[in-house]
């Protein structure tokens, strides 16, 4: 289980799938024309699907590479298609059909990826999640969305189907509590948690709650910061990143990636023209992660845990 | 070289199209001549003869047929048909590989008359079986055809499709099989054998079908028949084809596959085109 802050840790926990599907189930009821694919990748949100639109959720079985083209093609007839696997297979297998059928057509087809980082830490690196940011991120014309609650990933769903392009949604399976509600507002993709002032901690997906566990640490240490949760990998909402720094001393990138596997890279980028007291990246640096690399043991060996995140800062604080 | 004869004569319509797709190679100085040569009476009969429904002012009618050539490299005979057909002016031709020229070196969306991006191999049957499930799914009429090279075949992921496409019943979905027996360095059968096709596609769950494919009758006579079909399958024709047909030394030869007649090659290539000397 991901440890959570003190806050959150009595809340209900709802299942990202759950809330994803139920968002695919909201849009394909009022599009009768959209279609769900998998390569035979099962969740409950999808049998319910399949209750009301059974000729509409067809499982291709493991074969992603024509999964992505038979996306395509039904794509270019006017529909609106939904593409579901594991994220380690469903974006490699068919890095090339995603590019080719998917993006330089700029087609409505909407990746819903499973297990992002270590979601399957345990099952090896055939399952990892790592590296899929950094290879999809290249591709002209596709979105990556990462969600980092239930919340944000129906509004994930929603804000992909409304685009009519590529988009990449990455979809964990871990239980979490909601972070966001409809008195928050998502449409920037970038949401800022706590005060601008001291530092700000940045990151995207389920590291957030690493964040916020960090943020609540140092707070009792006296030091502040903001966690700023990268709602939209690509296009970053690069100008609203700069104005949620703006007053900040320190940067401090979290990513559950491979060090090029990542979004840190873009944050770079976005504030190249700003100076900082510290700039740190953490991640799992350039390597493949062999065995069973369990998330929160994984998590707490490579400092990315709430907790060394916040014994990190507080000695870069010190200097 | 193989030991074979082809017994028929070349049309006028393949005629013109071998020679407008030898001058748009020899202008840009660059094409898979053979490989553009091996299937134009395929594209004749699917263009010229009234198979296909399409509408050359309107590209984009909802209930055309639609065309994929999934061997991309050989499209400089679909960009001919297309010219001559009136989906784009004859003189983008001329500018065929040019700086920024509309038409490359592998056929994308921005040609009027392409569904899809190709040139990478293995991806259209995939895309064309996209196109039937959703024809399927909507009780359309409209057709998808799709022009694979044989070597082509070596990819899993027309595999894929083919399961797909057997397995779900696609019977509005027709591949034919360019099989010239040639890839880009040498005859399939020396690396990596794509023999008994038709028997392949034939247990993925297609109805199949076997001709010579320079037989514009035959293969007329074929695509004719398949659209008054009631089978629930989709439809594979292996077409017997030589790569580089119509010009005598580049047939069946593995030197030409991206080579460019020169000097005198080029008056005896347009010589064996006219003459049907080959």
């Amino acid at each position: 289980m991901i440890e959570l802050p003190d806050y959150y840790k009595n809340k209900d926990k709802i299942d990202f799938r759950d809330a994803t599907f139920g968002a695919v189930a909201e849009v394909m009821k009022n599009d009768t024309e959209s279609v769900l694919l998998t390569n035979d990748m099962g969740a409950l949100g999808i049998d319910k699907i399949a209750e009301f639109a059974p000729e509409r959720v067809i499982n291709v079985g493991i074969t992603e590479q024509n999964m992505m083209s038979t996306a395509a093609g039904l794509a270019m007839t006017g529909r609106t298609v939904f593409v579901h696997g594991i994220i380690s297979h469903i974006i490699f297998r068919s890095l090339e059909q995603i590019k080719l059928d998917l993006c330089v057509q700029r087609l409505p087809v909407i990746i819903i990826g499973v297990g992002t980082g270590l979601t399957y830490g345990q099952d090896g690196p055939t399952h990892h999640g790592l590296e899929d940011i950094g290879a999809i991120k290249c591709l002209p014309n596709m979105t990556i969305l990462n969600p980092s609650d239930a919340y944000s990933a129906d509004h994930a769903v929603k804000q992909a189907y409304k685009s009519q392009s590529p988009c990449y949604i990455r979809m964990d399976k871990a239980l979490l509590p909601h972070l966001y509600d409809s008195n928050n507002n998502l449409s920037q993709n970038i949401f800022s948690h706590g005060e601008t002032k001291g530092g700000s901690i940045i990151t995207s997906g389920v590291t957030v709650w690493s964040a916020l566990l960090a943020q609540s640490l140092l707070f009792k240490k006296n030091i502040h910061c903001n966690v700023i949760d990268i709602l939209q990998i690509k296009p970053l909402n690069s100008s609203k990143l700069y104005s949620l720094v703006e007053h900040s001393e320190w940067i401090y990138i979290i990513e559950e990636s491979a060090h090029n596997g990542g979004f840190s890279s873009d944050i770079c980028y976005s504030l190249k023209n700003k100076s900082f007291k510290f700039f740190e990246i953490i991640n799992f640096k350039d390597q493949y992660l062999l065995g069973s690399a369990q998330r929160e043991w994984a998590w707490k060996k490579y400092k990315i845990d709430g907790e060394s995140v916040a014994d990190d800062i507080f000695l870069l604080n010190r200097g | 070289m193989e030991d074979r004869q082809i017994p028929t004569k070349i049309s006028n319509e393949s005629r013109e199209i071998r020679k407008l797709v030898l001058e748009t190679a020899l202008n840009a100085k660059k094409g898979h001549v053979p490989s553009a040569f091996s299937w134009v009476e395929i594209a004749v009969v699917l263009y010229f003869k009234g198979i296909m429904k399409f509408d050359a002012k309107n590209p984009q009618m909802e209930d055309r047929d639609r065309f994929i050539l999934s061997k991309g490299h050989g499209c400089l005979t679909l960009y001919a048909a297309l010219s001559k057909l009136g989906f784009f002016p004859r003189d983008l031709l001329n500018d065929f590989g040019g700086k920024g020229a509309v038409l490359a070196g592998h056929p994308d969306t921005e040609i009027p008359g392409v569904e899809t991006c190709t040139g990478s191999l293995g991806h259209g049957l995939g895309v064309g079986a996209g196109f039937a499930l959703s024809a399927k799914l909507k009780n359309m009429k409209w057709r998808t055809y799709v022009v694979l090279g044989d070597a082509e075949c070596h990819e899993g992921s027309v595999w894929e499709a083919a399961m797909f496409a057997g397995h779900q019943k696609l019977n509005s979905l027709v591949a034919i099989i360019d099989k010239n027996k040639l890839g880009a360095t040498d005859f399939t059968e020396n690396y990596a054998s794509v023999k008994n096709l038709a028997e392949r596609f034939n247990s993925f769950g297609w109805d199949v079908a076997e001709c010579d494919g320079h037989d514009e009758c035959k293969l007329f006579e074929l695509l004719f028949a398949h659209k008054s079909k009631k089978s629930d399958k989709p439809f594979c024709i292996v077409a017997d084809t030589i790569k580089g047909k119509g010009v005598s030394f580049m047939q069946n030869s593995k030197e030409w596959h991206t080579k460019l007649p020169k000097d005198n090659e080029i008056a005896e290539a347009f010589d064996c085109i006219e003459n049907n000397n080959d």
